[in-house]
């Protein structure tokens, strides 16, 4: 079927698709507020003291550093309470107010699913409950 | 003609303690081994700071990274041992020809081999007075000695746990034994009906004159220690298996059903699962299923139990395995005879330090079930070549009775182990003539 014009060179001639495919997105303006969430995701103790922000807040750093701790052995592949309950039956002493915080989360999150009567997740994610953002399992988990 | 007195059977008060290893509650969150090392370490580490200032005091315990040279200090760690023959996935994909032979030797120690120790802080690697053809890989030990300008750690004195502690053996009164059998191998070419029948027989009693039966009457368990079954391989290579063979494949099983239910009916029977049984490969294996014996199951004697096995009869304790410890040992390091290597086992406090580095293991997450907390009496290793036995003494009056359970279709050797004086003998059946 010869094209209408052009010749033999118009009909291999590619055409860019509009609507479809990696498209560039316009350069946003850099808020106050994504300056923050950059921050934190580097782990600082001091840096999200604010609880006001949606990044990560301070309880999730606390435990990002109890992750990071080795005395407590490695942290990949098992859930943080677990690990916490690993480090108290080995006699390590974990600080008990991280083994709160983790319970408190597992609490809130049972209860949004029998909420929302969801399946229960396979591997329990991040849970953002008000400005809180805390995770059950380590930080690494589904990164590595 | 007088009625012959029916003779009673003795018995002993039997505790089995498998449970730490079941895997059934375990739960695989993609764990991997990581934290199998961090628990080990974590335990001997403890016992070896208690150990430690005892036998070299006023000498600073410190961490891999606090390490400075030429100061003289103990470190605690893991023994990595770098094997240049040891056998890696990777040797498919290097392009050069490598020192690996084709045919994979049996052994892959190389006088090139050195160790490193390893903590959460680093490793630093051991030279001096350790010998890398004694260690392997996952054993836990304390090093004495100094950094050196090289960055090396110059070994002086290697201080190992030791026997652990030891319950004193009761004293009793009467003989009571324990026969040990390990490679039936039911189906295989090597296995003699005959022999394993002429087992049978004199085990329950239907063999010999009253002498012969009064003696019989003594044994109170049988312990089957692994490779009770043998199925041919070309079975098992992947390949679908052929109708009339299907048949074929369960044979030995069933063999060894009716072999195992006279002697179920006659007394208690502890059958643990070998490298070619039909049990999962990693350790520890799990006890073999039920529905595998479909006869010798309906009898309350018939205990099937994991590989390793741990139990009390009569207050004498017992570990014993089916012999992958002592082979993956015997594979990536070096003894006088497999005796050295189950004293070394003891000594390091750990059944199978190799796994899961060479030994395939469940990656666990909070315990290492092969830490040995307290000593036991009679140690047993099965599928060895030649029966060997030795009463091992420790420096804190432990006595443990080493045996190497050889296999019952090459050599027609059973052992007999006697509860009260840990004396250790053998059964030997024979069908030729002529030896």
């Amino acid at each position: 079927m010869a094209p209408a014009g052009g010749g033999l060179k118009g009909f291999f001639r590619q055409r860019k698709i509009k609507d479809a495919g990696v498209v560039k997105p316009p350069p946003k303006k850099r808020s106050k507020n994504a300056e923050q969430q950059q921050q934190c995701a580097n782990i600082q103790k001091g840096a999200a003291a604010d609880d006001g922000d949606d990044g990560c807040g301070a309880e999730e750093a606390e435990l990002r550093l109890f992750d990071m701790d080795m005395t407590y052995g490695p942290c990949i592949g098992v859930t943080r309470l677990r690990r916490w309950e690993r480090a108290a039956a080995m006699g390590l002493s974990p600080p008990p107010h991280l083994r709160d915080l983790i319970i408190i989360l597992q609490q809130q999150q049972q209860q949004q699913q029998a909420r929302d009567d969801l399946p229960p997740l396979k591997s329990s994610i991040n849970a953002v409950h008000g400005r809180r953002s805390i995770s059950l399992e380590c930080l690494w988990a589904g990164k590595v | 003609m007088p009625v012959p007195m029916p003779m009673e059977r003795k018995q002993a008060a039997y505790t089995n303690l498998d449970e730490r290893y079941a895997i059934q509650g375990e739960k695989y969150q993609g764990q991997q081994y990581s934290h199998i090392y961090f628990t080990r370490l974590h335990h001997m580490r403890n016992l070896l700071h208690a150990l430690v200032p005892s036998l070299k005091p006023q000498i600073p315990v410190t961490t891999v990274l606090g390490l400075e040279k030429g100061k003289d200090c103990i470190i605690v760690g893991t023994l990595y041992k770098h094997m240049k023959l040891k056998p890696s996935i990777l040797d498919e994909y290097s392009k050069e020809r490598s020192a690996i032979p084709l045919v994979k030797p049996h052994n892959f120690m190389h006088p090139d081999d050195h160790l490193i120790l390893e903590d959460e802080s680093g490793r630093v690697t051991l030279a001096g007075a350790i010998a890398p053809a004694e260690y392997v890989t996952g054993v836990v030990v304390a090093v004495h000695g100094k950094e050196t300008s090289a960055g090396n750690f110059l070994v002086e004195d290697v201080i190992e746990a030791g026997l652990p502690p030891q319950t004193a053996l009761s004293t009793a009164d009467e003989d009571k034994y324990v026969v040990f059998v390990s490679g039936l191998s039911v189906g295989s070419d090597t296995f003699n009906p005959l022999q394993f029948q002429l087992l049978i027989d004199h085990i329950t009693g239907h063999l010999g004159d009253e002498n012969e039966q009064s003696i019989a009457s003594n044994i109170v368990r049988v312990v089957v220690a692994g490779n009770s079954v043998h199925i041919s391989p070309r079975f098992l290579n992947g390949q679908t298996v052929a109708s009339k063979d299907q048949s074929r494949i369960a044979e030995p099983i069933k063999e060894l059903d009716i072999m195992l239910t006279q002697i179920v009916a006659s007394l208690p029977v502890d059958i643990m699962p070998g490298c070619h049984d039909p049990a999962n490969f990693s350790l520890p294996q799990q006890p073999l299923h039920r529905c595998l014996f479909s006869g010798a199951s309906t009898y309350n004697t018939f205990s099937s139990c994991s590989n390793p096995h741990q139990f009390e009869l009569d207050s004498v304790k017992f570990i014993g395995t089916s012999g992958q410890n002592i082979d993956d040992l015997y594979k990536y390091s070096d003894a006088k005879d497999k005796l050295a290597f189950m004293e070394r086992t003891l000594r390091w406090r750990h059944l199978a330090p190799t796994a899961p580095n060479s030994l395939g293991c469940y990656p666990y997450t909070d315990k290492d079930p092969f830490l040995v907390d307290s000593c036991p009496h009679v140690y047993f290793v099965g599928n060895q070549d030649q029966y060997e036995t030795r009463l091992l003494e420790g420096p804190e009056k432990q006595k443990v009775r080493l045996i190497c359970i050889p296999r019952f279709s090459e050599s027609g050797v059973a052992v007999m182990v006697n509860l009260r004086s840990l004396e250790c003998s053998t059964l030997s059946f024979s069908t030729s003539f002529d030896s």
